[in-house]
């Protein structure tokens, strides 16, 4: 077994009095994709946020290439290679496209590889080099959902966490979205992917975790989860 | 009237220049400076103190004076500013904790005008710098003094250079992804505390230039704070309080209205009106708020440009 990229241990966290995880144990192993699917107010982008460090559990431990980041601010946690696609395509709409890229690759080790960084997205979204003197906030949805991830790779990431791409893209947009995940594993790259989802993750995904009710309710290779009866009966409607 | 109109413009570059420093600290860290006249006042007395002990020129101090305000702005944030932050203290607490730095402030000028009195018998109570100014020459009998050119080059120039700042450089556009959306900025690797010292150091910069500029204006003293934080703030909020240009903008117009407008009173109704001076700033205040609630900065520029210097669209 190799030693996983990210690793939560026994997680509990909350706001306030309210707790929203109860243990949350997961592996993101290394070059594959990990889908966290499950319903609205299931605690997904709060397991997203512990992970990043926006959020620091009440119990439990974070892992990063084994070694013990429970404690570290976000913007250090960015720095050794925990980057995060924020939900709904988090961007600053008054700075340029090309502003946000070469904030992707803020951080020093980012910043040695910036011009290979630039050419692979680039290569990967030729729209965002026709359009890199354009403020953000001008961009159509999808291209700004493009360029949320850009940046991210920008950012040279050892495990990418993706939270909920597909949020509110037209389909044919999520098709599109997939289809970059897809090119990004292809890539190399390592993969979070928190959904709703649950059909396309599972056609994308290694491994699969269901959380319901801050638990996690299933988890297993997406060939075996695709097949289990509830899965099938609770997400799929087949 | 030639003569009120320069004084108006040398002290709207002060109070613009200030009033840019005031939205910065608002914008990143979301605290209303209270301070920021301090600041100021602080910005008069480095600039003082130095012509006394040094002679040369006062003008030779004014760098100084504007670094000195960037240094009592970092202290703000190291002592004060930074622990409510971090607390996630409400705008409410971060504007009244400001006021308890203003009152120290105040309470060390006078302490330091004391200790300037006892030790070298300055007279740093009531100063007059100007008569040190030199003069550019004549305009219609009137003579200019060299304060009215210098403070537009030094608003000139801290327009380039801030341009230049937020655009061009890794700091400065992580400064404005950092105002945009601070979270966002801490996940991809900006470390927030980052830009809010450095929001502090530029915004108390730009305070204590702005009074090193002003001590070439007005008599010194140290309550000389109390007159300016009004117009500071008002010019501050007309220009829409998020944007730096617009608060640069709100410093012209709050400073050449101010001036310009009382000195047009007392003609028509008599030297009694010229008390009621504070007035003005907060007046034109509500009334551009009334016009255009989101401030000058707000207005759409690149439209008003396009109508004026390109025929309309």
């Amino acid at each position: 077994m190799t030693v996983p990229v990210l690793e939560l241990n026994n997680i509990e966290a909350g706001y306030g009095r309210v707790q929203v995880l109860w243990g949350i144990n997961m592996k993101v192993e290394k070059g594959s994709i990990t889908a966290l699917l499950g319903s609205n107010g299931a605690g997904k982008t709060t397991t997203l946020r512990v992970a990043t460090g926006i959020l620091y559990p009440w119990s439990g431990i974070v892992k990063f290439e084994n070694t013990d980041v429970t404690n570290l601010p976000p913007s250090s946690r960015a720095e050794v290679g925990i980057v995060m696609v924020p939900e709904g395509r988090r961007l600053w709409p008054k700075l340029t496209v090309y502003e946000h890229l070469e904030l992707g690759a803020y951080s020093k080790r980012a910043k040695e590889k910036f011009h290979d960084s630039l050419d692979l997205v680039y290569q990967l979204f030729p729209r965002l080099k026709e359009r890199k003197n354009q403020l953000a906030g001008t961009l159509s949805g999808g291209e700004q959902q493009m360029l949320a991830i850009a940046r991210s790779l920008m950012s040279r990431p050892k495990v990418l966490l993706m939270d909920e791409p597909s949020l509110g893209l037209a389909p044919h947009l999520v098709i599109e979205v997939f289809k970059v995940i897809d090119k990004l594993r292809e890539l190399g790259t390592t993969i979070l992917l928190v959904e709703q989802n649950v059909y396309m993750s599972l056609q994308v995904a290694d491994y699969v975790y269901i959380l319901e009710n801050g638990r996690i309710t299933l988890e297993g290779i997406s060939e075996e989860v695709k097949d289990s009866e509830k899965i099938r009966k609770a997400y799929l409607g087949i | 009237m030639i003569d009120v109109l320069l004084t108006a413009i040398a002290y709207s570059s002060g109070l613009a220049l200030a009033a840019a420093g005031i939205t910065i600290i608002y914008m990143s860290t979301g605290t209303f400076n209270f301070a920021h006249a301090s600041f100021t006042a602080w910005g008069f007395y480095v600039v003082f103190s130095l012509f006394s002990l040094m002679k040369g020129s006062p003008y030779y101090y004014m760098i100084l004076g504007g670094l000195f305000g960037g240094v009592l702005g970092i202290a703000t944030y190291y002592i004060v500013n930074r622990w409510l932050l971090r607390a996630g203290a409400d705008m409410v607490t971060l504007m009244m904790s400001t006021l308890g730095v203003d009152l120290v402030l105040f309470a060390a000028i006078n302490i330091f005008a004391d200790y300037l009195t006892y030790t070298y018998h300055f007279n740093p109570r009531l100063f007059v710098l100007s008569s040190y100014d030199f003069k550019l020459g004549s305009l219609y009998g009137i003579p200019v003094s060299g304060i009215v050119l210098v403070s537009i080059i030094i608003v000139v120039i801290i327009i380039a250079i801030l341009q230049l700042f937020l655009t061009r450089t890794k700091m400065g556009i992580a400064m404005r992804a950092t105002i945009e959306n601070a979270m966002l900025a801490t996940v991809l690797g900006i470390n927030p505390e980052l830009i809010y010292v450095l929001s502090w150091f530029l915004g108390g910069f730009l305070g204590g230039l702005g009074g090193a500029i002003l001590s070439l204006l007005f008599t010194g003293t140290p309550n000389i704070g109390m007159l300016l934080i009004v117009p500071e703030f008002a010019a501050s909020i007309v220009g829409g309080l998020y944007s730096v240009f617009g608060s640069l903008l709100g410093g012209f117009l709050i400073g050449i209205s101010q001036k310009v407008g009382i000195a047009l009173l007392g003609k028509w109704l008599g030297g009694w009106i010229i008390v009621y001076e504070p007035l003005i700033p907060l007046l034109i205040m509500a009334v551009t708020l009334l016009i255009y609630p989101k401030g000058l900065g707000g207005l759409p520029w690149g439209k008003i440009y396009k109508r004026l210097f390109k025929g309309g669209e």
